[in-house]
């Protein structure tokens, strides 16, 4: 079969770096929605242990083993996200829907990550409040966003249709908060 | 306003749209009647103090919800996922 090369949903070249805070492309192999079907949790939790060695984590948060992450990503949905799609056991508990060409990721990392994504979402984020490995769906300047605390900063996914706008929005802030650091001193 | 999601946590209200009466949850049965359906549809309490209503966290985890609120002070009462609420009537 042709394996298609494929294309990066930013227009723009990353890595993009202002002051302490960085953004970088990092857009995983795969992303899987795993939704369970009513009352299906604790089974889907006891396959997910067997086929992928991953706990089923709860709201806000997220498990993740050496290939594979599970982030909370909404009621009722778990995203699966790493080098490999989920096992065909899950569907007997779960939907499963792709979604590797359907969001992208960038990293927002340093000491002002917090500083830049204060001014384009709602959320608390504060590290005693939104720790790593905790996971928030929120908005990202009126996109529908979802976040990843890592310990350098921040993961963030949005619907790929969006990827432009994302971007150019966090770049903004990026640079905005950088100019008012430097006059600051 | 904050709205205390059971999910999320406690979020800005921009995050959340107002989907109507909390009635709406309480859809007549398929037989009762065109009075019974008009009044479901149509006819609303308007009290200047605790309402009960639906909202959705729409930019958030996109569950709804049934809260009470007190509409003259705009403090949320009670916040509980409207899913909870059916499945405890099955
Ligand atoms: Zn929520």
């Amino acid at each position: 079969m042709v394996e298609l090369s494929p294309q990066s949903p930013f227009r723009d070249p990353l890595p993009f770096k202002q002051g302490r805070a960085s953004l970088t492309e990092n857009q995983p192999e795969y992303i899987s929605a795993i939704m369970p079907h009513q009352g299906q949790e604790t089974a889907l939790s006891a396959v997910l242990k067997k086929v992928h060695d991953l706990s089923l984590p709860p709201a806000g948060q997220s498990s993740a083993n050496k290939h594979l992450r599970l982030l909370w990503a909404g009621r009722g949905t778990y995203f699966l996200v790493g080098e490999k799609p989920p096992d065909r056991a899950l569907a007997r508990v779960a939907s499963l829907v792709d979604q590797s060409d359907g969001w992208c990721s960038l990293s927002l990392d340093g000491e002002d990550a917090a500083e830049v994504l204060a001014r384009l979402s709602p959320l608390d984020l504060r590290l005693k409040v939104f720790k790593p490995g905790n996971t928030a769906r929120s908005e990202l300047q009126h996109m529908m966003a979802l976040y990843l605390r890592t310990r350098s900063g921040f993961e963030i996914m949005v619907m790929r249709s969006f990827a432009h706008s994302a971007l150019h929005h966090l770049k903004e802030a990026m640079t905005s908060v950088a100019a008012q650091n430097r006059i600051a001193g | 306003m904050r709205i205390d999601c059971p999910l999320c946590g406690c979020r800005d209200s921009r995050e959340f749209h107002y989907r109507g009466t909390g009635k709406l949850m309480e859809r007549p049965a398929a037989d009762a009647g065109a009075e019974a359906f008009h009044d479901y549809i149509y006819m609303r309490e308007n009290p200047a103090g605790v309402n009960c209503e639906l909202w959705f966290h729409e930019m958030g985890c996109r569950a709804w919800l049934l809260v009470e609120r007190d509409v003259s002070s705009h403090e949320f009462l009670s916040v509980r996922l409207a899913e909870s609420v059916t499945r405890g009537k099955q």
